[in-house]
């Protein structure tokens, strides 16, 4: 009874209520299928970060000797950023074509499914930040006041991601190869940024042109802010010639969700009959 | 006083020749135009429906019956034309929205309900009388894919009726269920007679169509063919499919 005053009262807010509904229900929808049914269940989400640990470490963390205090943590915590942008573009890549069928039975603003299945990735994320918590501890790093930037870091890669995830999503309703791309352009990335290596190890031209984008600008600052300034925790600042340097990837960020959100939206009334 | 008001609609899809669906070719062959075959789906439909009237839409496959629906649910954007709807608006066209067959009758009722307006709180109010209606009190927790497509529907329609609504748009509910849910359906449709709601129901089953409808519109071609009283024009449609089909079967 209370939903249908509310509806003639303000059918705004009711309308927003709605729609916030349909976006919680499809991204806990995602995140159950994921995991429902694997005997492993939600520890494959945690398996996944600490399998690239463990061999990143063993490989990479002798051959770049970075000697380095804490560098566990600052890997692991490259990696399950890493992971986070691939899961949240990968899921948000198939998000339209797949649900054809929603589309076509239910009228509601198509914007909701890639904003849903970014969440999903958010709370895989959430959970494997839990493991890079324990790291953290288990190092004698402690979180401090400074760990509360991470908070609008974050909100920054998830405008980030959601943008490209919006572009992706929009293609791919057109053009199925979009796929191999992305799965070329996610391996490429691993190895292009320094997630696993220090930002000390490419040429200098190299070092400003990683900190344009804005991934690696959030992970070198989410870096900076748990383990603290040490030699390997270069920042776009230091890259790209102090703060105002800092606002280029930022800027870059920002300028990606916009962009993505605009070709989403004008592609987003034919979605029903295309997909 | 009319619900809904329907003024000229036109719709037609494009449909590629060849369906260009890789960057690859868009890559090798830039300039290549492709041919695209159109298809009207709706040529100009106009068409009103009173308050708590009982509305059915007949047509033969492809006469865009379910286009025409989808279009006054908002779901597709007609081309040209009006549609103006008064009161509250259902807000699906098919039943099982978003049933899931890994999850259990559980987690699909609380999905299902919550894709056609429910919250959480009403959803948990309404979760016994719903599976009672179904009949599926037995099968809570077992995942959807291990019912019968005829459990599925009467899970799906037992949900469907607990959404509150002025105006319900439905397409080809009843293809599927055994008899005994079937007259427990048309029990709901007497109750929704009664309490003045507006239907616009889509159905082959002439049957029903002629009994709970008080005026339907047949639709060929993307055009309205007849309009008027439900025995009259399904009566109509009748008698032009029987003799279609005679000319065919002497040629079989």
């Amino acid at each position: 009874m209370t939903s249908e005053a509310a509806t003639v009262e303000r059918p705004h807010l009711a309308r927003l209520a709605y729609h916030l509904r349909i976006l919680r229900v499809i991204a806990e929808v995602e995140f159950k299928l994921k995991y429902a049914g694997s005997v492993l269940g939600y520890a494959w989400s945690i398996a996944k970060p600490l399998a690239y640990f463990a061999v990143l470490w063993v490989v990479f963390g002798r051959v770049f000797k970075t000697g380095v205090e804490n560098f566990p943590v600052y890997l692991l915590t490259g990696i399950v950023l890493y992971l986070y942008l691939v899961d949240a573009t990968g899921l948000a890549l198939t998000a339209m074509a797949n649900r054809g069928s929603l589309l076509r039975r239910l009228a509601f603003p198509a914007l909701i499914i890639p904003v849903s299945v970014s969440l999903t990735a958010l709370i895989t994320f959430g959970i494997n930040s839990l493991v890079v918590v324990g790291f953290a501890f288990a190092s004698g790093v402690f979180p401090d006041l400074g760990w509360l930037l991470i908070v609008p870091l974050l909100a920054e890669l998830f405008l980030f991601t959601l943008g490209i995830g919006l572009v992706l999503t929009t293609l791919f309703v057109r053009f199925r190869d979009v796929v191999q791309l992305w799965e070329l352009g996610a391996q490429l990335l691993l190895f292009a940024t320094p997630i696993m290596y220090p930002v000390s190890f490419l040429p200098s031209w190299a070092q400003k042109v990683v900190f344009v984008n804005p991934f690696v600008q959030v992970l070198q600052d989410v870096r900076y802010v748990i383990v603290g300034p040490t030699e390997i925790s270069a920042t776009a600042s230091s890259v790209l010639g102090g703060p105002a340097g800092h606002l280029i990837p930022i800027a870059v960020a920002l300028a990606t969700f916009v962009f993505g959100l605009v070709i989403f939206q004008r592609e987003a009334p034919t979605f029903p009959e295309r997909v | 006083m009319s619900a809904i008001e329907v003024r000229e609609i036109r719709k037609s899809f494009l449909i590629p020749h060849e369906q260009r669906t890789m960057f690859k070719e868009l890559f090798l062959h830039p300039f290549r135009r492709v041919a695209y075959e159109r298809n009207d789906a709706l040529a100009g439909v106009s068409f009103e429906v009173e308050k708590g009237e009982f509305f059915g839409i007949i047509g033969p496959n492809g006469s865009g019956k379910s286009t025409l629906l989808r279009i006054l649910a908002r779901i597709y954007r007609p081309d040209a034309g009006e549609v103006r709807v008064q009161g509250k608006l259902s807000p699906f066209i098919e039943l099982g929205v978003g049933f899931n067959l890994e999850l259990s009758a559980r987690d699909n009722v609380w999905i299902n309900a919550s894709l056609l307006g429910l919250t959480r709180r009403e959803i948990a109010d309404r979760f016994d009388a719903i599976m009672e209606f179904a009949e599926l009190d037995r099968f809570v927790d077992q995942k959807l894919k291990n019912f019968s497509s005829g459990m599925q529907v009467r899970l799906a329609y037992s949900i469907s009726i607990q959404v509150p609504f002025e105006v319900l748009l439905l397409d080809e509910v009843l293809a599927v269920g055994d008899e005994g849910f079937q007259e427990k359906c048309f029990a709901t449709f007497d109750e929704m007679r009664r309490d003045g709601k507006t239907v616009v129901f889509v159905s082959h089953d002439l049957d029903a169509v002629t009994r709970f409808c008080d005026r339907v519109l047949l639709l060929r071609d993307g055009v309205v063919e007849a309009l008027g009283p439900a025995a009259e024009v399904v009566g109509a449609y009748r008698a032009e499919e029987a003799e279609r089909r005679v000319p065919e079967a002497s040629t079989v």
